[in-house]
């Protein structure tokens, strides 16, 4: 979610940021020389605008999340596919099973209440790399979702999804 | 152009310009991995000082980047949480009915069972419309349904598809042309195939024809799932199995009969009255008290009374869900059976 309290300069170069460096897709960061291309983009932007933390191969945050910034990749396609109706990039819940439903999707990296969408019966995950941990209320993991896949048939108590470790 | 390059000029009164040489080689550069870090033998700090003051200038300045920075922020980042209510299909149109729960218990228990019709297949093929939350795109302006077929076998290898439908206005109506933004009538949205023993389903056994047998079937989904005791489970807690096992079984009639029978005899069931579903097929309408299995949400349950079957099934909100626009009581998603 985006701030609405940032500074209008800030925004400003954020929007010029985002308008400079690619929309906000995922990449595919697949071999080195990619990874190398990649890394020195996400240097560049981080030289450019400090403040920010690079929370992925092609992703910054500002603001403690406030802000992504997902670079697309160097040839200007989208490495990281989607995943039926779940974007490049993201990672989303569905309240049907084989990703039908109504959906909710992140692109934030980082631990997700469902309960908005209320049940869940299937996760996709279109990150370009990373686990999805699909958890209960109480913590417990339910499903682990590998990068550019999905679970059809999830358990139904779902609460939370985990990107990261 | 990337899409946000788009909506940046969708927004601009000015979009016919051009973006100045500069921003265009530096953009070229950058998403030709042309461009490298600029840090210098000057200290970081500097170094940021400087590209900051100068990010300074560019927002406050009057040139064609600081007026499309401007309306990106505008656009992409401070105007979204107040854009328009998301679209959301109308409540259906209730009348007055004679019918009450008990009646139409009576109704479906005198049925005989003893009719000998096709049993259940598996697979399933369902049409809905479906709340689509997604924090990086616009709230859409229309409805857009989409078609589900799945498939499977005693091996639990599988199939499933997910289709577009034709987008449509709130309260029904066509949308022609098509929005830009809405996908083609019939385009595939999602495939996915499953080899033998990868199909974990919720139901692999066969669904029963009579009403205990089925309330036991159900009650042993919940109990697997952890969501209810089955023995005291309500009918909101057995349509929410019951919408599961829809999805992965086409029922005979007399399981459609069973499951009707389940829900009927569960406490936290009342006839709201009669309507047309959204295919045009005339049917009771089932409220069905919340529970904290689908928390935050309320259904309704449609039954052909003819064939005691279940026609449809709708999902509202009930507080609303501010993020997205989407106020109270609005539907968040239906689904029909043919």
């Amino acid at each position: 979610m985006i701030k609405r309290t940032l500074p209008l300069t800030v925004l400003a170069a954020m929007a010029f940021v985002l308008l400079a460096f690619g929309s906000p897709v995922a990449a595919n960061a697949a071999g080195t020389g990619a990874d190398v291309g990649m890394q020195a983009r996400v240097d560049a932007v981080l030289a450019e605008y400090p403040g920010g933390v690079q929370i992925g191969p092609n992703e910054v945050s500002w603001e403690s999340g406030g802000v992504i910034l997902t670079l697309a990749s160097e040839n200007g396609q989208v490495g990281s596919r989607a995943v039926g109706s779940c974007g490049s990039g993201s990672f989303c819940a569905y309240t049907g099973y084989s990703l039908s439903g109504s959906k909710l999707s992140f692109t934030t990296c980082t631990t997700h209440s469902t309960t908005v969408l209320g049940a869940v019966r299937s996760v996709a995950n279109a990150r370009s790399s990373g686990s999805i941990k699909a958890k209960n209320s109480s913590g417990t993991v339910l499903s682990t979702i590998n990068a550019g896949s999905s679970v059809a048939y999830a358990p139904s108590n779902i609460t939370q999804l985990t990107c990261g470790s | 152009m990337d899409n946000l390059s788009d909506r940046i000029r969708a927004a601009n009164p000015e979009a016919a310009q051009p973006l100045p040489e500069r921003v265009m080689a530096g953009l070229d550069d950058i998403m030709a991995g042309r461009r490298v870090p600029q840090r210098t033998t000057g200290s970081r700090e500097r170094v940021t000082h400087r590209r900051w003051r100068s990010v300074a200038l560019t927002g406050a300045g009057l040139s064609v980047v600081a007026t499309l920075a401007i309306f990106a922020v505008v656009l992409v980042m401070v105007t979204r949480p107040q854009s328009a209510v998301a679209a959301t299909p109308r409540p259906l149109q209730l009348t007055e009915t004679e019918s009450t729960v008990q009646t139409l218990r009576e109704g479906v228990m005198s049925v005989s069972t003893s009719d000998v019709g096709v049993g259940s297949t598996r697979g399933a093929t369902w049409e809905g419309w479906f709340l689509q939350l997604d924090a990086d795109k616009p709230t859409a302006t229309y409805i857009q349904p989409q078609r589900t077929q799945v498939e499977w076998n005693p091996d639990l290898s599988g199939t499933s598809r997910i289709t577009a439908g034709a987008p449509m206005t709130s309260e029904g109506t066509s949308i022609h042309p098509i929005p830009t933004t809405a996908d083609q009538p019939g385009t595939t949205l999602y495939e996915e195939t499953w080899g033998p023993g990868e199909l974990a389903v919720p139901y692999p056994k066969s669904p029963p024809e009579h009403a205990a047998a089925m309330r036991e079937y159900l009650n042993s989904f919940l109990d697997e799932q952890g969501l209810a005791d089955g023995d005291a489970a309500t009918a909101g807690e057995y349509l929410f199995a019951v919408t599961a096992l829809l999805q992965v079984w086409t029922l005979s009639d007399a399981a459609q009969r069973a499951v009707v029978q389940v829900l009927l005899e569960a406490p936290g069931v009342e006839v709201s009255g009669a309507t047309t579903d959204r295919a045009g097929r005339n049917g009771i309408v089932l409220a069905v008290d919340p529970t904290s299995v689908d928390a935050g949400y309320r259904s309704q349950v449609v039954i052909d009374i003819e064939r005691w079957r279940i026609l449809a099934v709708e999902r509202s909100t009930i507080a609303g869900i501010p993020d997205f626009h989407v106020p109270a009581g609005s539907i968040t998603e239906y689904t029909l059976w043919r």
